[in-house]
């Protein structure tokens, strides 16, 4: 009997290694290349190096798509984070009927296939001019970037205790103050979290940039797609690099807030 | 309807609230003006969800600087009169006031009212000290007084150097204290407290109920107390309002409640009572004949006005009967004994009477009874209280 539970435990272990390991092998499989002292992109490596990360900052195209993608991702933040937080504080607030119908109807870019979304996005954005521009790109994923802002912070504002607004009006506390001293510190992970989430779907994400963005608005996955696509040298491995890093790190402070957000609940 | 309501109208309070010897932690100026004027009137507040009547025509005065306790069974409508109060809903029908001023618009951040809610409601975020200095801080005191007031209001609870904790570091007792404290700290017109001890184990919760006690005499201010334990009630209050099914049922001090009560529901509800149905079939003076439906007429004081003819209850208090001898002893049949320690608890069926229970003392000799015995008991009529039948109306 426990023999055999022991058996089943190991295996699931092994099991669990082994997706892991499917998973998370392609990615490891490219960084070390990144140093590669030669310039084939094959193992085994040729001596360490961090010439192709010197090669990414001291290239202009790189550089101007690393500006683009900032300056993207975070004016997809701007507009995303106050716009999902309102309409799960809005939705939270009110029952109607139709609520989950009107609830379904704001998540939906998040399930529509992204390339529909980019078709429609631009034969719409095209006669506004808006296509091959940064504004469109920003109002295109805003777009995309609303429904995970809305879900993450629905799901704090669900978890908020009516008691403890009631609480503050009862200390003398106006609907404002309430709001500002209860309210938003109480469901700031869920902020946070949103905006993590926004920030790197808008960063990482290349359809839709393909589809609005000319040539003077490559975003940085974009820039990555042509480059191995045209001439694949290490200096695209040191890109993927770079925007693993950038994904790991804010998945890093994802934990982090809820970790500690945690700590308030207990 | 309107009728039958005055016939039953609850007694007002006989005894006057204590008035604190020290007012000196309270601000005396608000309680200038009218003192004797209830702080809060209720007039035929009634409160519907949809068809659901959750309250029914309520008249309440609430007399400054008592403790008050709203006592009913779970769902009578103890909360939702709190709420009404609080300002937190609105009444579907009635008035609301408070020193002479309908409330019933006012939004609860402007009502000055501390609320101690049955799960604390503290604030998750902010630390005990940040806990109590919110109400003030919302209301502009400065930081120096803030510091001075939450350091007081910390040692009033006897939480002294807790400040700087976070709510989830503190057991339910100390929790507790925490959501009194921040009642109290900005000094409230009075204070309202939803079953706020209900959490609480029960050794806790006595020592609380002490703690609550001394508190509302240090401090005079009106506190308002809801429970559906009747012993806390007695316990603690000035008076208790009986709440059943919406409807205000009386409202008197804790000794009234016991020794008069007006109505079958808060004669079973306060205490044990043995109620028996019958009729009035002759009124005189005080008293009235009231023919049992098992045959026996008993001479029995009256609570209300009844007419005769009349269906009444005749409540009778099982420590009140006793087994003895004598010319006006029933026979009766032991039933069922249950053994309590202090006392026997003794159901016996009473010829002409019905069934009875009786509460005998441990050691008081009578108590040697078996199951099935005969034995004769004796009912004090004087002790007999015949209550409106509102039942059978
Ligand atoms: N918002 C509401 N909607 C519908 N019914 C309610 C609402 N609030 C309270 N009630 C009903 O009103 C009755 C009285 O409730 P409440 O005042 O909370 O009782 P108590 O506090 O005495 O236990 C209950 O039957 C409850 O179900
Ligand atoms: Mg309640």
């Amino acid at each position: 009997m426990l023999d055999s539970t022991r058996i089943w435990l190991w295996g699931g272990r092994l099991a669990g290694a082994l997706v892991l390991g499917f998973l998370l092998l392609p990615i490891f499989a490219i960084v070390p290349l990144s140093f590669n002292g030669g310039s084939i992109l094959a193992y085994p490596l040729q001596g360490l190096s961090l010439k192709w990360y010197a090669a990414v900052t001291s290239t202009p195209r790189w550089l101007h798509a690393v500006g683009n993608s900032l300056i993207v991702a975070v004016s997809t933040v701007a507009i995303a984070t106050p716009l999902g937080t309102l309409a799960a504080l809005g939705l939270d607030r009110i029952q109607f009927p139709g609520k989950s119908l009107l609830m379904a109807l704001l998540i939906s870019p998040m399930i529509v296939p992204v390339i529909i979304t980019a078709v429609g996005v631009y034969f719409f954005f095209a006669p506004l001019g808006l296509a091959n521009s940064l504004t469109g790109l920003v109002l295109a994923h805003a777009v995309i970037a609303v429904p995970l802002v809305l879900v993450t912070v629905n799901a704090s504002v669900s978890q908020l205790d009516r008691g403890l607004l009631r609480a503050a009006e009862s200390l003398g506390a106006s609907p404002m103050t309430t709001f500002r001293k209860i309210t938003v510190p109480l469901i700031l992970p869920g902020i946070v979290s949103g905006t993590i989430f926004a920030f790197a779907a808008s960063f990482d994400e290349v359809v839709i940039a393909l589809m609005i963005t000319g040539p003077g608005q490559k975003t940085l996955p974009r820039e990555l797609l042509s480059g191995t696509r045209e001439n694949l040298d290490p200096t695209v491995l040191a890109v993927a690099s770079i925007l693993i890093a950038i994904s790991a790190g804010l998945l890093l402070l994802l934990t982090l807030v809820q970790h500690r957000s945690a700590k308030h609940h207990t | 309807m309107r009728a039958t309501k005055e016939r039953f109208l609850p007694l007002p309070c006989d005894e006057p609230w204590k008035e604190s010897p020290e007012m000196t932690q309270h601000d005396t100026t608000r309680t200038e003006p009218s003192e004797t004027r209830p702080i809060v009137r209720f007039s035929g507040v009634s409160k519907h969800y949809g068809a659901f009547r959750a309250l029914c025509d309520i008249d309440l005065e609430i007399q400054r600087g008592e403790f008050l306790t709203l006592l009913g069974p779970s769902g009578s409508g103890k909360t939702t009169s709190l709420m009404l109060l609080a300002g937190f809903d609105s009444p579907t029908t009635g008035t609301i006031e408070m020193d002479g001023t309908r409330i019933e618009g006012l939004p609860a951040h402007k009502r000055d009212i501390g609320v101690v809610f049955q799960n604390y409601a503290l604030f998750p975020h902010l630390t005990v000290a940040e806990n109590l200095a919110f109400p003030l801080t919302v209301r502009r005191v400065s930081k120096a007084e803030i510091g001075e007031r939450v350091e007081k209001a910390l040692s009033l609870v006897h939480l002294d150097g807790m400040g700087g904790r976070k709510p989830s570091q503190l057991s339910g007792g100390q929790q507790q204290r925490v959501a009194l404290a921040r009642a109290i700290i900005f000094k409230p017109r009075l204070i309202l407290l939803d079953e706020p001890l209900g959490a609480l184990d029960k050794n806790l919760r006595e020592h609380m109920q002490a703690e609550l006690k001394h508190l509302h005499r240090q401090l005079g201010i009106t506190m308002v107390f809801v429970t559906h334990d009747q012993s806390e009630a007695l316990n603690l209050s000035d008076r208790v309002a009986v709440f059943n099914k919406g409807r205000l049922e009386q409202v008197d001090a804790p000794e009234l409640l016991y020794e008069r009560p007006c109505t079958p529901f808060v004669a079973s509800f306060i205490g044990e009572n043995n109620l028996l149905d019958g009729r009035v079939e002759a009124l005189t003076g005080g008293l009235a004949a009231i023919r049992l439906e098992a045959g026996t007429v008993l001479n029995t004081k009256v609570a209300g006005r009844p007419a005769v003819g009349d269906r009444v209850k005749v409540g009778i208090r099982p420590e009140h009967v006793t087994v003895g001898q004598g010319k006006s002893a029933f026979a009766a049949r032991v039933v069922e004994i249950s053994y309590l320690g202090d006392t026997r608890r003794v159901a016996v069926e009473c010829g002409g009477i019905g069934r009875l229970t009786l509460k005998i003392p441990t050691g008081a000799g009578a108590d040697r009874v078996g199951i099935a015995d005969e034995i004769r008991v004796v009912i004090p009529e004087a002790l007999c209280r015949a209550l409106p039948d509102t039942d059978g109306a």
